[in-house]
């Protein structure tokens, strides 16, 4: 008698689901590793020698290297997102709900593919880190790893709990535009956060991507990061998980999962 | 489950739409008012309607993908909104095909049969069987985004028989194809019901919407719905009585279209009206009655 995959079994097939459709769109993995790169390299070669903030002492490139990483997960979340948008415009959604899955395997499933595919185009990076200087050790590259899978599953979590409100790609790329990237500028991702000044320090203090950034950019020093950005790392995959989960794991009154014109 | 048994049962449901704002901006509007129905084990019910009639809310209630506003909705004795155990023994094909079209059609059915518990050995087998029922071996590693409109449908019906459900649930499964493929899909609608009856105990019930009326000639009965309301729930003969009768029509303005029925009055009312015409030199056309001749009949006969 059927009954339903047990909720790994099926989190993990959809995950599995997800890196076979990235398999098949190399245009995806261009553009997630393509334009925060470039974006490092500009900011790194542009202001290598003009800056002399605090906190950035090793140069620019080697400063801006972790918030080029976190804006590899936070595109490869968005291509994420926009994959479930696309899934229920399209029904199959829609279908998989009519099965035995429930809400909160797909959230599961979704946030798990996407934090596996953001996690390895973020770690291709890693080595970039020798390049421009640094030289942590191989138990701080493990502790980094950690780090950017709590940040992959964070930012996974947030952008699909804000898919799942929302109609369109189009719409989805413009609270892009006003959440996810001032979260990012404002995360120390481009300016040590000791710079911010007034409220923008208390903007900074509690913007949940600052935690993890930091202790991203100690590990990748080869030092030890503080307890508050352990636990701000940790905090913020816990954010993404719940946020995920509240979002996308209730069975919508009439219609969150159906195609985008809601009423047949 | 014996033949006293309900499948799929709606009591008194009625649901209404929200308004929505933005992009896609639509004003509340009620789909169905007070529809109670109940769905016997192994018989195929086509549910018949106009756009906007309400039958893709009855199916997708059923589905368990929405809950409706009033009334309960129980599928194999649960409501299939909260019991994985109820949707478990669904299969659904929804107007939409739910396949990957980035994924091969192997790959689509697998990852539905893992879906549902299945081990990657029986999954394998499961797919291996309805492949080759649906004729669709040959292309079982293509990928689904480069098959026909004909070829995904039936990949997409192939995918909802995987797990041998008890209820089959298809949104208007037909209506995106050409004659041919809707005439070859309906053949294996009717063979996947005709098989069925090799289990007496847990034969395969169907429901259909649709909106054509040669879809519904494979079912046993059929419930025509209009503004969110049965107006016809009708068995194959009755249907059939239906459908057999004449509709006389004209180009004269003012005058309605003129069906047969079952009376004698009625009948020889048409034969008076066709013998006038004729004398008259006025053309006229006899033929079939079309789905708006038989809408219009059931409403007058579900308001009298």
């Amino acid at each position: 008698m059927i009954r339903g995959a047990a909720p790994m079994t099926a989190a993990a097939a959809l995950a599995g689901s997800e890196l076979r459709r990235f398999a098949r769109q190399p245009s995806r993995l261009i553009a997630t590793l393509g334009a925060p790169l470039l974006v490092w390299a500009f900011l790194g070669a542009g202001f290598a020698r003009a800056v002399g903030l605090p906190g950035a002492q090793e140069g620019f490139a080697a400063f801006a290297l972790p918030g080029a990483l976190t804006l590899v997960v936070l595109f490869g979340s968005v291509f994420a997102a926009i994959s479930l948008i696309e899934d229920r415009a399209s029904g199959l959604l829609q279908s998989v709900l009519a099965g035995p899955t429930a809400p909160a395997t797909v959230a599961l499933g979704k946030t798990l593919g996407g934090s596996v595919l953001c996690l390895a185009q973020a770690a291709l990076l890693l080595p970039l880190a020798w390049m421009v200087g640094l030289s942590p050790t191989p138990v701080h590259v493990l502790a980094a790893v950690a780090v950017l899978a709590c940040i992959a599953i964070g930012i996974s979590g947030l952008c699909l709990a804000l898919a799942w409100i929302i109609d369109s790609t189009s719409g989805f790329h413009g609270i892009m535009n006003l959440v996810l990237m001032p979260m990012w500028l404002l995360s120390g991702a481009v300016v040590p956060k000791e710079s911010a000044s007034g409220w923008m320090a208390s903007v900074v203090a509690v913007n949940p991507l600052t935690w993890p950034t930091d202790a991203l950019r100690t590990l990748l020093a080869g030092e030890t990061p503080g307890a508050v950005a352990i636990v701000g790392a940790a905090g913020f995959a816990l954010l993404g998980a719940v946020v995920a989960y509240g979002s996308i794991g209730r069975r919508p009154r009439s219609g969150n999962a159906t195609p985008t014109h809601r009423e047949p | 489950m014996n033949a006293n048994d309900t499948v799929a049962r709606l009591d008194g449901v009625s649901h209404t739409y929200p308004r929505i704002r933005g992009r896609h901006a639509q004003p509340e509007r009620p789909a169905l008012r007070g529809v109670t129905l109940e769905i016997r084990p192994g018989e195929t019910a086509a549910l018949l309607g106009r756009n906007g009639s309400g039958k893709s809310t009855i199916i997708r209630l059923l589905a368990g993908v929405m809950t409706p506003s009033a009334g309960a909705v129980r599928v194999l004795d649960a409501d299939p909104a909260r019991s994985t155990g109820a949707r478990a023994d669904l299969g659904v094909v929804f107007q939409q095909p739910a396949l990957d079209p980035l994924l091969t059609i192997r790959e689509n059915l697998t990852l539905h049969a893992r879906l549902f518990g299945l081990s990657r050995h029986d999954a394998s087998e499961r797919v291996a069987h309805s492949i080759e029922r649906l004729g669709l071996a040959d292309r079982l590693d293509q990928r689904v985004g480069s098959l026909s409109g004909g070829l995904t449908r039936r990949a997409d019906v192939a995918r909802a028989l995987l797990t041998e459900p008890k209820l089959l649930i298809l949104d208007e499964a037909t209506a995106s194809l050409d004659p041919s493929a809707r005439a070859e899909l309906i053949a294996l609608l009717r063979g996947a019901s005709d098989d069925s009856g090799d289990k007496p105990n847990d034969p395969l019930t169907i429901v259909m919407a649709t909106h054509l009326l040669d879809e519904a000639e494979i079912a046993d009965r059929v419930v025509m719905m209009d503004e969110g309301k049965i107006v016809l729930d009708a068995d194959t003969d009755a249907w059939r009585r239906m459908r057999s009768r004449t509709v006389l029509r004209t180009r004269a303005a003012g005058r309605e279209p003129i069906m047969t029925a079952d009376t004698e009055n009625q009948r020889a009312s048409l034969a008076a009206v066709a013998a006038e015409l004729t004398r008259a030199g006025e053309a006229f056309t006899l033929g079939p009655p079309s789905l708006d001749d038989l809408f219009t009949d059931s409403r007058e006969r579900s308001e009298t």
